[in-house]
């Protein structure tokens, strides 16, 4: 094999220009954020024992979906502060960080308090005003509503997040196929798990540019490349999903997938379960 | 030869307009263990797919055990029976490992033959203790190591029991240690159920097959015959770009060496 001249002389190093260089740009830390979301949205933060991780998982879905249900349904403010006591105490007895908890409910409350901000005017909700921001006045019946929105989906996703730590992944998939048809379930699941696999092959190739770049790139020459590499991901996408259903008929697949039949429910899962849809109950009578 | 198992007649595919298989005739017994060698893009992992009927040959005849193998056959009575019969170890274990958990893995196949869930456990369970991965039993697949991504891949085919593995490039990526766990796997089994291995790896050809096939660049067989006497064909394994040769020089010694992906020089020449 012949070594091309320039091969053999030592490397160029100081003729780029330092100051030039960047670290990371938008694509690191958009696929960084996405990748470590999808990572911890499972078993990374998954607590292990406790009250909730004994319930049998479908059960432990069933009985919060039900409190969920009865957030959704709740009329009252007490009802709505029952339901988030009742997280809180399921996670302390599930051995939940409150932080923990909170961080994964935060986003959600953020986002709703900025939805739900402008119907604390008196153009959305008329009412006796309490501040006046220029011209514009703040009612408190429009800050009572938007606080009761803002709890409503607070109690809710405080609940499913208590659901995502209190189990870890395969028995949540487990649990779902008691609940909804398998093959949806097994859909999901490879969606999960191969939109990870994906994520990761992104993350490479972001990585492999970035070791290679040394005086930075313009954000059109970036967009540009992220979106040549998202239609490669497309294609290799596809490819995996051929050889994915080779592999499953390889294994006997024949467009209906079979399961472990599901194990009946113990007493203590019944019991969680009746008590979640007691709330329920209550939240429709309250 | 003891049973035949398979037996393909002028069997040969393509992609498209490109030709991956060409004109390939052969056929394998019960019990034995066949290599199928050649360089990249001969056409090995797509010959173990004709022959685990995941593709279809455009040319050519095909039967297992007797039976008339076709697209028509495998959809009718056949397949199952099929299936329970030869199992398919993917060069690339992502695309085999769907499942939740392993021993969910484990399950799969089993599961899909009709196999009751009491047996599949059992199975499972052994299985797993058999193959000194019980501690993976809960893990999620994707979160193992290329090793044990391999083992799972080969434990989850080994569920069915079938009486066929078709191997594709087993030993690539694997660290020495899962290379040697995998030797003695196809040690233990072999004469039990019959091995078509499709390989780069010529140290596992000479160890652990009776029987070579080459498929050369054209993507037709180049030769048939026992391991030892292809492996002790040089001039075929450079003539079909198994093995590559370069000279280089110890003082007043000029050394020639043979070399393939796995091996280390195989020979020396004054």
């Amino acid at each position: 094999m012949k070594i091309p001249g320039w091969l053999r002389e030592e490397s160029a190093s100081g003729r780029g220009n330092e100051a030039a260089f960047k670290g990371e740009g938008f694509i690191d830390r958009t696929l960084g954020n996405i990748a470590s979301f999808m990572e911890g949205a499972f078993d990374r933060e998954y607590s292990p024992g406790g009250v909730l991780q004994s319930i049998e998982p479908r059960a432990r879905i069933i009985g919060i979906f039900f409190l969920v249900f009865a957030a959704a349904l709740a009329g009252r403010a007490l009802t709505l502060i029952a339901v988030v006591s009742l997280t809180v105490v399921l996670a302390l007895l599930s051995g939940v960080r409150i932080g923990r908890l909170l961080k994964r409910t935060m986003p959600a409350l953020v986002f709703t308090s900025i939805m739900v901000a402008p119907i604390s005017l008196s153009f959305f909700t008329p009412g006796s005003a309490v501040l006046n921001i220029g011209g514009a006045a703040v009612t408190g019946e429009g800050v009572r509503t938007g606080l009761f929105i803002i709890a409503r989906v607070g109690a809710m996703s405080g609940l499913t997040a208590l659901l995502m730590l209190a189990s870890r992944q395969a028995d949540l998939f487990r649990g779902l196929r008691g609940v909804v048809p398998s093959f949806f379930v097994t859909a999901l699941f490879m969606t999960y798990r191969y939109v990870f696999m994906l994520m990761k092959t992104a993350e490479d190739m972001a990585l492999a540019r970035r070791s290679r770049t040394i005086t930075g790139t313009k954000l059109r020459e970036a967009q540009g490349w992220f979106a040549s590499r998202t239609g490669l991901i497309l294609r290799k996408t596809a490819s995996i999903a051929d050889e994915v259903t080779l592999a499953m008929v390889s294994r006997g697949f024949e467009g209906k997938i079979r399961t472990f039949e599901s194990k009946g429910m113990r007493g203590k899962d019944l019991i969680f379960i009746g008590t979640a849809s007691f709330a329920l109950f209550l939240s429709i009578g309250l | 030869m003891k049973e035949e198992v398979y037996r393909l007649q002028g069997v040969s595919f393509s992609y498209g307009a490109s030709l991956a298989v060409k004109d390939v005739s052969f056929a394998v017994g019960r019990g034995e263990t066949l290599a199928v060698i050649g360089a990249n893009g001969s056409g090995k992992s797509t010959l173990l797919k004709i022959l685990d009927c995941l593709i279809h040959p455009s040319a050519g005849i095909m039967s297992f055990l007797g039976e008339r193998l076709s697209e028509e056959t495998i959809k009718g009575g056949l397949g199952r029976r099929f299936r329970e019969r030869v199992g398919f170890v993917f060069a690339e274990p992502d695309v085999q490992l769907f499942s939740p958990t392993v021993f969910d893995e484990l399950a799969f196949g089993p599961l899909q033959l009709g196999l009751s869930g009491d047996e599949v456990r059992r199975r499972c369970e052994e299985l797993l203790d058999a193959l000194g991965i019980s501690t993976l039993g809960d893990r999620p697949p994707y979160t193992l190591s290329s090793g044990e991504k391999k083992k799972v891949a080969i434990a989850s085919v080994l569920a069915i029991n079938p009486e066929v593995l078709l191997l594709d490039e087993p030993t690539n990526g694997l660290d020495p240690r899962a290379q040697v766990w995998l030797h003695e796997l196809i040690q233990g089994l072999k004469g039990l159920k019959t091995f078509i291995i499709a390989t780069h790896d010529l140290s596992m050809v000479g160890d652990l097959t009776d029987r070579a096939i080459v498929l050369d660049e054209a993507h037709g067989i180049a030769a048939d015959g026992p391991s030892t006497e292809i492996l002790g064909d040089r001039d075929l394994l450079l003539r079909t770009n198994i093995i590559h040769e370069h000279a280089h020089r110890h003082g007043d010694v000029v050394h020639i060496h043979g070399h393939s992906t796995n091996s280390t020089h195989d020979e020396h020449e004054k």
